[in-house]
């Protein structure tokens, strides 16, 4: 029979000394091998030495993953929803030869050979070298092309909803067409073989007819009257305002090379957006984004300045604040962080209160 | 195409992976033990924050942010380590690790030998139950009280004490019985 000593090693409450065990084990030799054999017991798990994780890695895939969880989707919605969009995908996105083959929608996809696709009553040839995005959503009728060749046969009747195109230079919009795409960074060059289609390009519609061909460059960023200001290097140039389509071309371009980790990239159009923009909407939205991406590559200090130009004394949004007070933060400015959360009393936000705990912790 | 369109790429799932990502990491390395490999623990860190991300909506401040972190991961956690196929690969990592005699006297291989410790100490731990392993490791290695564990794992708090119970003396015989 075993010494009832023993229990006292194991009783939920004991402290992690054990002492009240080591107290008994001092003077009961059948338990004294038993107290040597719990400390080196934890000792050793004690050393477990901890992996270091690739954050940025993972990230990247967190970041591609709620792109396609579809977030404000209501669970059971969603359920039901992904059951549908699941036939829908497969329906839509079907490789014509080989048959039956799939790709994923919601995230950039790199395509290593030619091959055919159809997407929402399109037949696509998608040239080797491409990189595209479709949207999750079949009745959205939108795809994103990045960079390549794609040949677009469009069968449906007139009066159905366009199929969108949407490229860092144009929006393409066509019902019924078949033309080609090529995009690269300079230039979309787009050849209509049949039917009719229509692009957008900074606001302007371009009308294509049969065998017409257009070619559309780069969103160039407009040269502000008699300045030789170098906007590259300025972080609130006085520039002359873009046209909203510039805008929006460059926001698009500069999100795509944030998703595909092109983050030096992104960071320029975003500013160039910052540069040019008429009004706070565009200017705020494209601070805050540029100063997050700032932060990720670890300019912290410049991270911050940019936040500090966005509308200083006006509404503070909580992506906002919860990265000033983060990088104050990580300066050691206790009273700023405090300072900028000070703003927000409703004390919902989890990523706010997340910070909260932070400063509360190091004080 | 508008701005709104844009607006989707919000970065509080992003700030709330800044401020925990390293925690969620040890803890996932924690409760999975050393025959995890990066892998391992790189996909049970994306997993938890991915659940974070579709839980964000319905968080409504009734508990702290990283109480409602933690509470997410050590179910996303216990999902994983119920799991017939990760048992069984972490299982066959540990007897990997075992399987490489130490020779005596180098640095080298007094570290080698800390690792065959820990490996036969967490080979004995397997064998538990994982609700009872799950709970041992949260108390012993992640210093969490009964009252936090009962609340992240959506339990009694007098259950966590009898699991905890439990599971302390079923690893100590089994070590002992190993000692033997």
């Amino acid at each position: 029979m075993k010494c009832p000593g023993r229990e006292l090693l194991f009783d939920p409450h004991a402290d992690a000394d054990r002492t009240a065990f080591a107290a008994h084990a001092a003077t009961c030799e059948e338990c004294r091998p038993l107290l040597a054999l719990h400390r080196s017991t934890f000792r050793a798990l004690e050393a477990q030495e901890m992996i270091a994780v690739d954050q940025r890695g993972v990230w990247a895939k967190i970041d591609a993953g709620r792109r396609s969880a579809r977030p404000w989707f209501d669970w059971q919605v969603g359920l039901a929803a992904a059951a549908v969009l699941a036939s829908a995908i497969f329906i839509f996105l079907r490789v014509s030869d080989p048959p039956a083959a799939t790709v994923a929608v919601e995230e950039w996809i790199d395509i290593a050979k030619t091959t055919d696709l159809e997407f929402s009553g399109a037949a696509l040839k998608v040239g080797a070298g491409s990189k595209l995005l479709f949207s999750a959503d079949p009745a959205a009728r939108e795809i994103r092309v990045f960079r390549g060749t794609v040949d677009i046969a469009e069968t449906s009747l007139e009066g159905a909803q366009p199929l969108a195109i949407e490229t860092p230079h144009a929006r393409i919009l066509a019902v019924g067409a078949k033309y080609q795409l090529h995009v690269a960074p300079e230039k979309v060059r787009i050849a209509v073989e049949r039917g009719q289609i229509t692009a957008i390009d900074r606001g302007v519609e371009h009308r294509l007819q049969e065998n017409e061909t257009l070619e559309l460059p780069a969103a160039e960023m407009p040269k502000p009257a008699g300045a030789t200001q170098n906007t590259e290097n300025a972080d609130t140039p006085e520039t002359a305002p873009a046209p909203r389509a510039d805008l929006e071309a460059w926001m698009l371009a500069a999100d795509t090379h944030r998703r595909a980790g092109e983050l030096e990239r992104a960071e320029k159009l975003y500013r160039r957006v910052v540069a040019h923009a008429d009004g706070a909407a565009y200017r705020e939205e494209a601070s805050l984004r540029r100063a997050a991406l700032l932060a990720e590559l670890g300019q912290k200090d410049q991270a911050l300045r940019v936040l500090q130009t966005i509308a200083p004394g006006g509404n503070l949004r909580p992506e906002r604040a919860a990265l000033e007070a983060r990088l104050l933060l990580d300066k050691n400015d206790l009273a700023g962080a405090a300072r900028i959360l000070e703003k927000f009393e409703d004390r919902r936000d989890p990523v706010l209160e997340s910070i909260r705990e932070e400063i509360e912790r190091k004080k | 195409m508008v701005l709104e369109s844009f607006l989707s790429a919000a970065p509080a799932l992003e700030t709330l992976f800044r401020a925990h990502a390293v925690d969620v990491a040890r803890l996932v390395q924690r409760l999975l033990g050393p025959g995890a490999g990066r892998a391992d623990v790189e996909d049970l860190t994306q997993q938890i924050f991915l659940a974070a991300h579709r839980a964000l909506p319905k968080f409504r401040g009734d508990s702290k942010p990283s109480t409602w972190l933690w509470g997410i991961a050590t179910r996303t956690v216990f999902r994983e380590i119920r799991s017939r196929s990760r048992h069984r690969k972490m299982v066959a990592a540990l007897e990997g690790m075992l399987a490489t005699a130490p020779q005596q006297s180098s640095p080298h291989d007094q570290k080698l030998e800390q690792r065959q410790e820990l490996a036969r100490v967490w080979r004995c731990l397997m064998e538990i139950n994982p609700k009872k392993r799950m709970v041992f490791v949260l108390h012993e290695l992640e210093s969490m009280s009964g009252r936090e564990i009962a609340e992240y794992l959506e339990i009694k708090e007098a259950t966590v004490h009898t699991r905890l119970y439990h599971a302390r003396r079923e690893l100590m015989e089994k070590l002992e019985k190993e000692a033997r």
